[in-house]
């Protein structure tokens, strides 16, 4: 459902055998699919079953159930009526008079009999339509999507950002109402100097939405990217400190992906494994493998690790692990961000970590 | 002062939960636990609690199911029980009142609100 089927299927209707045969021969051409039913009836059912016909060419002279008996109840059917219809009739007086019910809705009429190039013509108009349709369809589904995220998104982020405001308001309530100077100097300077570690923790969330927000709005087209290019480019604009070993321990693809969202998650995968390390000898390692259609990478690091409980929270917005939440500079923004970035993909992302040995930090990329 | 209330707060923000403590402690012995299961475990030990404030989104057993523990625990059915959350929505204070909580408060909170709501409830429930 995710992607405009580019397939356009016909439903050739004819009580005879040798017409339908001809109809497809005709029509015969690249990504098109034909279904063919000798009767009404059958051509119903086939209508009912299938939700991926775009076009009916209906034969009107049949026995038992004629073709406008056909079309009127492919009409009534809240799944069918959109299905557009092809007469194919020698359009003789009164048939001329039915067609004209069928004015609204993507009715047509070929006369019999067929000119070659009018009905090849005619049909390609058809298949146009319905590939705008599906398109549209498609678009519109994915704005629904992406609409809902955003929905979701807004709601994490105004419902998480009140967290520090309620320790600053609280704690400013507490100065204004200590008129009679209970509190203590000690405990004064505390409420303020939280209270200001918390405004700046607020900053800090705002500064990455922003962040993410230009980022979102970034140039996304498709490119060749050499990973391992751009993992050595990436590790030698982060000027890292002398005692970080930094190794690439496999072969690295050449992708064809947008490169600004792949860079972003080599990024800050990799500044979060130097930022959190806390060994006299850091060392971190990157390397991929092939799995099915995509690659999975990893960066593996020698740090304090994170607890279990934590790996699932770590990856939601303005959640950080109990170690990362002593370094000044965490928002919690990064990971959640890199979630986003990884399932828009198609991919996943996830860690994997022993409190002793550091953590692995895995994701996957389609090819 | 020997009959204060006894207050418990459950909230796993360090800071929020220091200005929860210090906005009560005159009024109430004040405890203050980071999660439903130390409260819980808080509660079996026998301490006395007369009202318990807490938030909702918290790790490990969080503010709802710390309510549906607690109404159906023979010992502490009746205990009163307050709701601070950052959660303003309907749905969330609906769904909290229904599992049998008391009184639903919001975050940011005026510490002298806080103070009368848990006053108001235990004038409620002696």
């Amino acid at each position: 459902m995710l992607n405009p089927n580019r397939d356009f299927t016909i439903l050739l209707v004819d009580d005879r055998e040798e017409n339908l045969l001809a109809l497809e021969e005709m029509l015969a051409d690249e990504n098109r699919v034909f279904i063919k039913a000798t009767s009404g009836n059958q051509a119903l059912r086939h209508a009912l079953r299938n939700d991926n016909i775009g076009l009916i060419m209906l034969d009107v002279q049949m026995p038992e159930m004629d073709g406008f008996e056909v079309a009127r109840l492919l009409k009534t059917n809240q799944k069918t009526k959109h299905i557009s219809i092809i007469f194919v009739t020698a359009i003789n007086k009164e048939e001329h008079y039915m067609l004209k019910g069928f004015d609204e809705g993507a009715v047509d009429y070929l006369q019999k009999p067929l000119d070659i190039n009018v009905t090849k013509a005619k049909v390609k108009v058809f298949q146009h339509l319905y590939q705008y349709q599906q398109e549209l369809k498609y678009t519109a589904i994915e704005l629904r999507r992406i609409n809902q995220q955003l929905e979701k998104f807004a709601f994490i982020i105004a419902h998480d950002m009140k967290s520090p405001l309620t320790g600053i308001i609280g704690a400013l309530s507490l100065l204004e109402m200590d008129e009679d100077g209970e509190l203590s100097a000690e405990e004064c300077k505390e409420y303020i100097s939280h209270s200001k570690e918390a405004a700046l923790y607020l900053a800090n969330m705002i500064n990455a939405l922003l962040d993410y927000s230009r980022k979102s709005l970034a140039e996304q087209t498709v490119e060749e990217v050499n990973v391992q290019d751009m993992v050595e480019e990436i590790v030698h604009n982060l000027f890292l400190p002398p005692h970080v070993t930094f190794k690439i321990t496999t072969a690295l693809p050449i992708l064809w992906t947008k490169k600004l969202k792949l860079q972003q998650v080599f990024q800050n995968l990799i500044s979060n494994a130097v930022k959190y390390n806390n060994k006299p000898d850091a060392t971190i390692e990157l390397g991929c493998q092939e799995k099915g259609d995509l690659y999975e990478f990893y960066v593996r690091d020698n740090g304090p690790g994170i607890p279990f409980q934590d790996h699932e929270n770590i990856f939601k917005f303005f959640r950080t692990s109990i170690n990362m939440a002593t370094s000044e500079s965490s928002t919690g923004v990064g990971l959640s961000i890199l979630k986003i970035l990884v399932e828009e993909q198609g991919g996943k992302i996830w860690v994997d970590s022993d409190s002793s040995l550091g953590s692995v930090f895995y994701f996957e990329w389609k090819k | 002062m020997t009959n204060r209330y006894n207050v418990l707060i459950v909230e796993d923000d360090a800071f929020i939960r220091k200005v929860l403590r210090q906005s009560l402690k005159n009024d109430f012995e004040v405890t203050t636990h980071i999660n439903g299961i130390e409260a819980m475990s808080w509660l079996e030990q026998g301490n006395p609690v007369d009202v318990i404030l807490t938030d909702l989104q918290m790790p490990y057993l969080n503010g709802q199911d710390l309510i549906k523990t607690i109404r159906a625990s023979p010992m502490f059915k009746n205990l009163p029980i307050i709701i601070l959350s950052t959660y303003d929505d309907s749905n969330t204070r609906i769904a909290c009142l229904e599992l049998g909580a008391d009184d639903y408060m919001t975050k940011p909170f005026n510490p002298l609100e806080v103070k009368a709501k848990v006053l108001a409830v235990m004038r409620r429930s002696k």
